[in-house]
């Protein structure tokens, strides 16, 4: 039989030689079927987790032990999870729409003007977005905890930083400074591809710069814009650190969803299927926002990589 | 109305000079070309006017009103870009009406008037059209709707046919002159392109080296250019130009001596160097002389025909003959073809782009080649008409001399009868011979 077996081995590699082809195939399907593997186990473990009973939680095997979808119900009657996502949809959402403003006058600027120190500027902001958050972590805590005196005033009192703790602003600053650099980056790329002479003929037909910029250089740079749209509110949406530390966990307090997961921890259980429900609950607006932006986010990235 | 001026306008880029000392006044509803080679500060002059580039010094008024600083916005002008520059995002429509609707028009009237422009440059039926599903043409008319149908005082267009090819290029150039006509708006036109600055304007602006060389109407360069550049850069094929000297029965070059009339050269005094200029189609075969090919002698146009005043005959071999249809290019070398052939040294041949370095040049002494321009002559044989020993004469009424040290024109015709040109003009007949560049296109729109 081995030597059947043999020649069934031999015969497969000499038809690998001679038809290379085949063999790329191969290695695609095992490639991608260990990268499917392991990004969509999980889930499926999530799910297996979310449809076992509370109960039944000891004994977890490959396939749920029992079958209790209402848990996906009682996410939302244990806690306002509903709310947990809602406070992360706006922050993500807010924070996208300032880093895209903000990072549209910016890559104007770097992508069309031609001014000393351009390069090295933009290597500072790259630099800035690299740092970890833990570094300005204790800083902005006690800055955002009104903590910090700026100056005195006679006769007034002490002028303090303000008490954005348990705010929006506290989780929207942090964010906008550490994920503004790769948009800005992103945006300058796609900015300084348009021709001058559109920009000119806007200006030239009634608009100011800023005119131009947004109604003719930004529609124009769509799929960039797309671009540092979809994974600024992907990076902030997934943020923990911040997320975690700048607010008590109380869900009028603007805590996200990650606080929303951790309050099915209670003192004496925690409720596993709970927590699996609801991460999968969480998980499902931003797989819609990648498929419906996927398109834009693939040109965007790679035209942005094929030019400069 | 629609007056722009330019008041010593200067720009300057780091240690480059684009524009040096600029001073222009062009008048409502005048179509003024700036014309001139490449890098000479045409474009730069013209973005100043439009607002896209701050002059580093002096004074710019439209409607004469101080605009240097006001946004393009501001300045009642429309632009034509050579890129065209339609928003590819917006449909034809969207693209003629952005101004409008920038300024908040009534629905209606912005229908009304893109309905109108649309109409004006017949591209009425597409206005639910892209960008990128037209062809070039029809792009370039969009632009020119976008621009026209905001009715404004002063058009700039900066080369707006460059990009369209040769056949279209001249079409459009026949439907601005109409457009001109219908609007009766200032057009400040720039172009590198002699042909369009003579066909189109009313009157050029010649630049070089961001300095304006000439400012007047398109014969008046052509027959009277103020300096070699422009001699050079105006008319196609180019001027030749042969270096001499004043003596005292009028000028000398090495190959030939032209007798001036008394008087003409007034107080040039005599050892002088200057630049003889003529064009090619004032060059005729000398009265008898004729060029032959292996046919034996074939008929050509001499000195006969000529309506000025021949000079004395010039030994010249024919070199290279180029037939272009209506007129034949001879490239001729003085005296009887043995010294070196130089058919394409500077100064005497190229189309008009290259002829900075001539102009800047001019000839240099002993320069032995000639180009002249003959009407054509059917069934010759170009080939077998090459190394003929011929005579040639001028026509001394169109014979200029510049200073050879700043080329500065000093006289323009050598006959007392009149100056060059004028003896034609004031004839009223035709200048006929020139090519298809020559004054006789821009008196017309019909070519």
């Amino acid at each position: 039989m081995s030597n059947s077996e043999g020649n069934a081995l031999q015969r497969w590699a000499s038809r690998s030689i001679s038809n290379p082809e085949r063999t790329y195939k191969a290695l695609f399907y095992v490639l991608t079927g260990v990268f499917l593997f392991t990004t969509l186990f999980p889930f499926y473990w999530l799910l297996v987790l979310a449809l076992t009973p509370s109960g039944n939680m000891i004994d977890v095997g490959l396939l749920p032990n029992g079958f209790n979808p209402e848990a996906f119900v009682t996410v939302f009657t244990r806690v306002p999870f509903h709310l947990y996502i809602l406070n992360s949809l706006i922050i993500g959402v807010v924070t996208t729409a300032i880093v895209l403003v903000l990072a549209s006058f910016a890559g104007y600027a770097f992508g069309r003007f031609e001014f000393p120190g351009r390069r090295p500027l933009m290597l500072v902001f790259l630099a800035i977005s690299y740092f970890p958050p833990a570094a300005f972590l204790l800083p902005l805590f006690r800055l955002f905890t009104a903590n910090i005196t700026f100056f005195t005033l006679p006769g007034v009192g002490t002028v303090n930083s303000p008490m954005l703790f348990n705010g929006p602003g506290a989780m929207m600053l942090p964010y906008t400074a550490l994920f503004m650099p790769l948009a800005i980056f992103i945006l300058t790329t796609f900015y300084s591809q348009i021709p001058d002479g559109l920009e000119d003929a806007a200006r030239v037909e009634g608009n100011t710069r800023f005119g131009a910029l947004f109604k003719v250089i930004m529609p124009l740079s769509a799929p960039g814009v797309a671009t540092a749209g979809v994974l600024t509110f992907i990076s902030v949406y997934n943020e923990f650190f911040f997320a975690f530390l700048m607010t008590d966990g109380r869900v009028q307090n603007w805590a996200t969803i990650v606080w929303g997961l951790l309050s099915y921890q209670g003192r004496y259980a925690t409720s596993y299927n709970l927590m699996a429900a609801a991460s999968i609950l969480g998980v499902i607006p931003i797989a819609i926002l990648v498929v419906v932006a996927q398109e834009k986010i693939v040109s965007g990235l790679t035209s942005g990589a094929l030019k400069e | 109305m629609g007056d722009v001026t330019y008041e010593d306008i200067t720009k300057k880029y780091d240690d480059v000079t684009a524009v040096d000392n600029l001073n222009l006044e062009i008048k409502d509803g005048e179509f003024v070309t700036l014309v001139g080679p490449s890098g000479c500060g045409k474009s730069t002059s013209l973005e100043m006017a439009a607002g896209l580039t701050e002059p580093t010094s002096g004074n710019l008024y439209i409607n004469n009103e101080e605009v240097s600083d006001l946004p393009p916005k501001d300045r009642d002008i429309a632009m034509v870009f050579q890129n065209i520059a339609l928003f590819p995002h917006m449909d034809v429509y969207d693209n003629i009406s952005y101004g409008l609707r920038l300024r908040d028009f009534e629905k209606e009237e912005i229908d009304r008037r893109v309905e109108e422009a649309a109409e004006l440059v017949q591209m009425s039926g597409m206005l639910d059209r892209m960008p990128d599903e037209m062809s070039g043409g029809q792009r370039q008319r969009v632009a020119i709707a976008r621009a026209i149908v905001r009715d404004p005082e002063v058009f700039l267009m900066d080369e707006p046919l460059a990009n369209l090819d040769a056949k279209l290029r001249v079409h459009m150039r026949t439907k601005l002159q109409e457009l001109h006509k219908q609007l009766d708006a200032t057009i400040i036109y720039v172009t590198h392109n002699q042909e369009e600055a003579m066909t189109m304007s009313s009157r050029i602006a010649v630049m070089n080296h961001g300095e304006l060389q000439q400012f007047d109407a398109p014969l008046t360069c052509y027959y009277r250019p103020t300096n070699e550049f422009v001699a050079g850069f105006i008319g196609s094929p180019s001027m030749n130009f042969i270096d001499g000297r004043v003596t005292d029965e009028g000028v000398e070059t090495d190959e030939f001596s032209l007798d001036v009339d008394d008087g003409v050269l007034g107080d040039v005094e005599t050892g002088k160097r200057v630049t003889v200029g003529v064009r090619p189609e004032d060059i005729y075969l000398a009265e008898g002389a004729d060029i032959e090919d292996d046919q034996g002698p074939v008929g050509a146009a001499d000195a006969a025909d000529m309506d000025g005043q021949p000079s004395a005959p010039i030994d010249v071999t024919t070199t290279v003959l180029e037939p272009v249809g209506d007129d034949i290019y001879v490239y001729a070398e003085f005296g009887d073809g043995t010294g070196e052939s130089s058919v394409d040294d500077g100064g005497i041949s190229g189309p008009a782009t290259d002829d900075e370095g001539a102009a800047d040049e001019g000839g240099p002494m002993g320069e032995s080649t000639l180009l002249m321009s003959m009407p054509p002559i059917p069934d010759m044989d170009t080939d077998a008409a090459e190394g003929q020993r011929t005579q040639v004469v001028l026509d001394r009424t169109m014979v200029h001399l510049f200073d050879g040290e700043t080329g500065d024109a000093i006289v323009h015709g050598l006959t007392t009868e009149s100056g060059a040109g004028q003896s034609r003009r004031n004839r009223g007949e035709p200048v006929e011979r020139t090519g298809q560049s020559g004054p006789s296109a821009s008196e017309s729109n019909a070519r």
